[in-house]
């Protein structure tokens, strides 16, 4: 198990590498320029020479290249271009905020998936099924920013009853003020993901009923409720852990258009604002962590399969001597 | 002997996008007490599904059992148990082994805990308390090391390990009967032999009954006590195993003991096999069943079902060879009714 682990890790290295090599020509080649930002309308063309020069823009592809890397390398993911502060500060600030949302509404998407899921496969083709169903269609198929403004204009214009800005109310620190600000973007986060895990977790139990252990369970005598979450919950969980393992990724992106959105105070504001501006060492520091945390998501999601599965341990265990 | 079953009129049909069809029509035996009995029959005769319908595992959803069918368990009219009362009656007072034990077994649960379940579902018992059953059940069942083999999972068992698993799981909560349903089909014979051993020990230590259902006669010539023939959901033969091994009264059962190998005295002979093939689910049948492959097939045969027709103690066939009127003459079987003796 633990060489395994540690194999994974190793993989983990050229992955990077590679990832970084591409998203770093993508920038490059990507047209803008971050200068732009520090031209005025009088200055002259040397004077931009100048700046394009004092910025590191000149140096080639190559050259810009192994100077980040070996920044990266020594621990420095470098300053933002845009407004010279450390990146790796700048993300340490937003991280939290992102952290703390993505994170509430994973875990309310899975406290929601798994029991409609098993419902819903249960009682496949029944009016419960059909109503669970109807309900997944409509959270895989709702626009998300559309979802997020009906929400604002329901529960923020009409109702009155939810803040529709920010993480918290100036001035206010108290829990409950935090709750409410996170209710809403907690809950459009969380829709599309408990509609497509409830349709993965259904299908399998459709699937996992017919098996013959569950008959050999009913013999025993076992009830319905045993049946599902003693016998047929750990064999359908393969597939929602890989989805999980993606999603881990999304846990420190963070989302753009929700965020904007809500004025939540995020990676993905500060990821977009990157792009926007070209702040190349921003948009790499991004890019890099997003990379990692995928790769250790999947990590996850592997050893998982192991526990959850006994058969998957023995064959890695095999393969790995 | 007390009777503990007493199947009356078993009637089962399923519904497919032909229609419904009946899958056992108008069974009726008893069980009893202490007793192994062999249901035997070719693939699809309806064997297993009598056997399902023991237990409550006919899928509602396609299957159904015909109103004026009873299932009397010490007298007792099971389908009409409650939902409660089922759910004690399934594993603790019958208990089931099925022929695929890597199926029949969760592949993501320990085996001691899936035997400990069956406990723990019927009686108020710790979990530790649980688990030294469990691994006292499972030494009972000629399982080495049980205490490490509890920890296991299915798939680090051999075939004979899982199967005797299964029967340590289905014999914890000592039922009065235990079905088997081809508990050796998936195992090759040395292993047979030892999990038919295994489950004639333990019948007749507990003093429980035992349904063993079987497509292989030789796999019960040395545990049954009697047996049933059945044939496209009816029962042709039934009786004690000597009169139907050695005073058969019917052609199909006279057929399939033709169609064991033996070990001795086959040398050079082509092994008989029954021509033709069982008629479909969904075949409406007026005769007897078994016509058009009988050799001994008469007109009536076509036309009328036989009814039962009763040797010694407890034989019963149904065959219109046995009629008084029956016009025997112009077939080839002519020796009074048994067949055994044509040779």
């Amino acid at each position: 198990m633990f060489r395994m682990i540690g194999k994974r890790i190793l993989q983990m290295i050229p992955v990077l590498f590679i990832v970084s090599v591409i998203s770093f020509m993508i920038v490059y080649f990507a047209p803008g320029d971050p200068a732009n930002m520090y031209i005025k309308p009088e200055m002259n063309i040397q004077q931009i020479e100048e700046i394009r020069e004092s910025l590191g823009l000149n140096a080639s592809l190559g050259e810009q290249y192994l100077g980040w890397l070996k920044n990266v390398l020594h621990g420095n993911l470098g300053n933002s271009l845009v407004n010279h502060q450390s990146v790796a500060d700048q993300i340490m600030e937003k991280l939290p905020a992102t952290l703390k949302l993505m994170g509430v509404s994973f875990v309310l998407s899975l406290v929601c998936a798994v029991p409609l899921g098993l419902i819903s496969g249960y009682r496949q083709e029944s009016r419960v099924d059909k109503g669970i169903s109807l309900f997944s269609y409509i959270g895989i198929s709702i626009p998300s920013f559309w979802f997020a403004m009906m929400m604002i204009v329901i529960f923020t214009l009409k109702l009155k009853l939810l803040p529709n800005s920010g993480m918290r109310t100036v001035g206010v620190d108290s829990f409950w003020d935090q709750v409410c600000h996170m209710i809403m973007p907690a809950i459009v986060l969380s829709v599309y993901n408990t509609a497509v895990f409830t349709r993965y977790i259904r299908s399998n139990v459709v699937r996992e009923l017919k098996e013959e252990y569950v008959i050999t369970a009913k013999a025993k005598g076992v009830g319905t409720f045993g049946i599902l979450t003693k016998h047929i919950l750990k064999n359908c969980l393969l597939p929602v852990i890989t989805l999980a393992g993606m999603n881990l990724a999304n846990l420190v992106t963070g989302s753009i258009i929700i965020e904007s959105i809500f004025g939540w105070p995020g990676m993905g504001t500060l990821g977009m604002s990157a792009i926007t501006s070209r702040d190349y060492t921003m948009v790499m520091g991004v890019t890099m962590l997003t990379c990692l945390m995928l790769l250790i998501g999947n990590f996850i999601a592997d050893v998982l399969y192991s526990v959850v599965d006994p058969r998957i341990k023995r064959e890695v265990q095999k393969k790995n001597g | 002997m007390n009777k503990l079953v007493e199947i009356k009129n078993l009637e089962i049909s399923f519904q497919d996008f032909h229609g419904a069809f009946k899958a056992v029509r108008d069974v009726s035996f008893d069980i009893y007490e202490g007793e192994a009995l062999a249901l035997v029959g070719e693939s699809g005769c309806g064997k297993s599904v009598t056997a399902k319908s023991l237990l409550g595992l006919i899928p509602e959803k396609d299957g159904s059992i015909a109103e004026k069918s009873e299932i009397l368990y010490q007298g007792e009219n099971i389908l009409t148990y409650s939902k409660k009362r089922w759910k004690e009656y399934c594993g603790q007072e019958c208990g089931m082994i099925f022929q695929d034990a890597m199926a029949a077994l969760n592949p993501t649960v320990k085996i001691g805990d899936q035997i400990a379940e069956n406990l723990r579902v019927h009686q108020k018992i710790s979990r530790k308390a649980a688990k030294e059953q469990a691994i006292a059940a499972l030494r009972m069942a000629g399982i080495p090391q049980p205490e490490i083999r509890a920890e296991q999972y299915p798939h680090e068992f051999s075939g004979g390990m899982r199967q005797r698993s299964m029967i340590a799981m289905a014999m914890i909560c000592q039922p009065r009967l235990l079905i088997a349903d081809e508990p050796t089909t998936a195992l090759d014979v040395t292993i047979q032999a030892q999990i038919m051993e295994l489950m004639k020990s333990l019948k007749e230590k507990n003093r429980m009954s035992l349904l063993l259902i079987t497509h292989d006669l030789g796999v019960v010539a040395g545990i049954a006590d009697r047996m049933a023939v059945m044939y496209a959901g009816q029962i042709v033969e039934i009786g004690n195993s000597r009169d139907i091994y050695y005073r058969t009264r019917h052609p199909y059962t006279y057929s399939l003991l033709k169609a064991v190998p033996s070990l001795n005295g086959s040398h050079g002979r082509r092994l008989e096999a029954i021509d033709g093939m069982p008629p479909e689910a969904g075949d409406i049948l007026k005769g007897c069943p078994f016509a058009a492959r009988c050799r001994y097939c008469m007109q009536i045969c076509i036309e009328e079902c036989p009814p039962k027709y009763e040797f010694e103690d407890g034989h019963f066939a149904t065959c219109w060879l046995h009629d008084p009127d029956a016009d025997i003459s112009d077939c080839k079987f002519q020796t009074g009714g048994n067949l055994c003796n044509q040779e």
